[in-house]
């Protein structure tokens, strides 16, 4: 989810709550992803609980999304009833026609639901979009000299992981010399320096990638531009996203053959790793963490749910009854180190040096799981067996084997009511 | 960049003006067939049913190539009362389909476009997967979510 997505949403949040519409309501989110993420935390942050998310996708519900239960309508319906007075729906989402009729045909009245994501830009302003994506196209070639722009316009780092694993056969195909690389965000820009990633850009602004896809859809893709995506749903013509997990069309393949356009042979490379040895030895006795003794977790996902707090307590206390130190693992302000844990916002850039210097890792599968999947230490990968990522399970679509990135990680499928198990599991494999 | 905003606007304007003239109502599914691939437009023909029905629109309206006479006969034969065909010429086609590519013009419109424009890899995907072009058209193309 982009900043300026975020700024909007906390902007219509704050308009609704001063509104009063919230006051002693039940309220209930439709989609278990980034939107509703955002909503919860804003929504917590003035003291206001989410009850539950309602989501269609069976394969979500019974899990938890941003620590709220995620729900099917007849489930609300059955434990709420959508004509309780105290209800309210907030919808955040493309698809809000068809999910407000659902509603309506399930017995909810329209005055209950609220839509926040309904109106879309006009033509006025994707031209106007356009003619500011063209200054910064400009300003970005004259820059750099001409040459091919690549623009990566999202913030996931195991994106940028794949990309930088696959960049060197890509730059040999195309037989290109001068290019630039364009990044939204900090942490991307990180992971790409891991590789031999030239002229990489890092936009000042998230919405500036916006501005340079109205550019290159007003320029009908006649402009040297190419977009590192699968399938990237802001080009309107773009509807291959909803082939993904089909037929084993999972993540590396579907770069390799559709993005990179390489032989089915080419196989992801890991970068070579600098010596970091001594500033993570600092870095680990400033934080009391043990060289090759000490677990890193990584229990924050952006794209894939979550476990319960609870299970990543249990599992660091039984870690450090054992001698390990056990640091966690805190990309951003909002991620809490996990009780009993040191938090420590591991640079990207020295994430593979890091896990490799502590010697263990324990993660829900996350982009960080990409960038240190070629790593030596033991590392243990979850996947919330439920969890689908359009049309196969969270485990098909990314497990680090299939996607050629790492053999001996450890990658444990889990159901929420066989959490004893995969700790025993993890606690016998470290 | 200036020609492209004039080129745009141009492509709105004969859009509102066809949208008028015939009709077409915001409560109606939109189909565009491309002419690009014959047997991608003739599945969405054969399941555009099923894609109003996932939008819960009652109507919908077929837009195709004038010249496409084959196809006309075909859409005729296989299609139902609720909805209907408009012929009309291929540039207008390909001027609604550049429109739709900087700023989609109705909420419920789907084109069979698969190798247009350059970065539209659908076609490829037909090339270099096991994916035939009913699952292109249910998955893809009209987000069924079911083949």
């Amino acid at each position: 989810m982009r900043d300026y997505e975020k700024l909007k949403l906390r902007n219509q949040i704050e308009q609704i709550f001063q509104s009063g519409n919230l006051f002693h309501k039940k309220i209930f989110l439709w989609g278990a992803g980034d939107f509703s993420r955002c909503i919860v935390s804003e929504l917590l942050k003035k003291g206001k609980k989410v009850e539950a998310i309602i989501d269609n996708d069976k394969s979500k519900q019974g899990a938890f999304c941003a620590g709220v239960p995620v729900l099917s309508l007849d489930d609300v319906s059955g434990q709420y009833g959508l004509n309780d007075s105290e209800i309210c729906f907030i919808i955040c989402s493309d698809f809000w026609k068809e999910i407000v009729n659902q509603l309506n045909l399930a017995g909810a009245a329209k005055e209950k639901i609220t839509i926040l994501k309904k109106e879309k830009d006009s033509l006025r302003e994707k031209i106007s979009d356009a003619v500011k994506g063209e200054k910064i196209y400009k300003n970005i070639t004259e820059q750099y000299g001409k040459g091919k722009v690549f623009l990566c316009p999202y913030t996931g780092t195991g994106d940028i992981y794949l990309i930088g694993s696959f960049w060197e056969k890509y730059i040999e195909n195309l037989k290109i010399n001068n290019y630039v690389f364009i990044v939204l965000s900090n942490a991307c820009k990180k992971v790409a320096s891991l590789f031999e990633i030239k002229n990489v850009v890092l936009l000042e602004k998230m919405i500036y990638a916006k501005y340079l896809i109205a550019y290159y859809l007003l320029k009908n893709s006649s402009l040297d531009m190419v977009i590192l995506n699968d399938g990237w749903r802001e080009l309107p013509y773009s509807c291959t996203e909803w082939l993904r997990g089909y037929k084993k069309l999972y993540f590396t393949q579907l770069f390799r053959d559709f993005v990179f356009e390489l032989p089915s042979d080419a196989k992801p490379q890991h970068p070579e790793l600098k010596d970091m040895n001594d500033s993570l030895q600092e870095l680990f006795q400033k934080n009391g963490l043990i060289k090759g003794k000490t677990v890193v977790i990584s229990p924050f996902s952006n794209t894939l749910l979550d476990l319960p707090q609870n299970f990543w307590s249990d599992i660091s206390k039984s870690l450090l009854e054992k001698g390990y130190s056990v640091c966690t693992n805190c990309g951003c302000d909002t991620e809490q180190p996990i009780e009993g844990t040191t938090g420590i916002c591991v640079p990207l850039d020295q994430a593979p040096q890091f896990v490799n210097f502590a010697g263990y890792f324990i993660g829900i599968r996350s982009g960080f799981c990409d960038i240190i999947s070629g790593c030596n230490a033991r590392k243990i990968i979850l996947y919330y067996k439920k969890n689908r990522f359009y049309n196969a399970s969270a485990y098909e679509y990314f497990n680090l084997k299939d996607m050629e990135l790492c053999e001996d990680a450890l990658e444990l499928e889990f159901c929420m009511d066989e959490l004893c198990r995969i700790k025993k599991e993890i606690l016998e494999y470290l | 960049m200036v020609t492209d905003i004039i080129k745009i606007l141009f492509m709105k304007m004969e859009w509102d003006v066809f949208r008028i003239l015939n009709h077409i109502s915001d409560e109606e599914g939109i189909l565009v067939l491309s002419g690009e691939n014959a047997k991608i437009d003739e599945i969405s023909v054969a399941r555009f049913g099923e894609y109003l029905k996932k939008k819960y629109l009652s109507k919908g309206v077929i837009l195709v190539n004038r010249f496409e006479r084959n196809m006309i006969n075909h859409i005729k034969k296989n299609t139902a009362l609720h909805i209907r065909i408009i012929s009309l010429s291929p540039i207008r086609l390909k001027h609604f389909y550049k429109l739709h590519c900087v700023k989609p013009f109705a909420g419920n419109i789907a084109f069979t476009y698969i190798n247009t424009p350059k970065d539209n890899k659908l076609g490829k995907y037909l090339e270099k997967s096991e994916l035939d072009e009913n699952e292109l058209v249910c998955l893809a193309l009209f987000r069924l979510g079911h083949v």
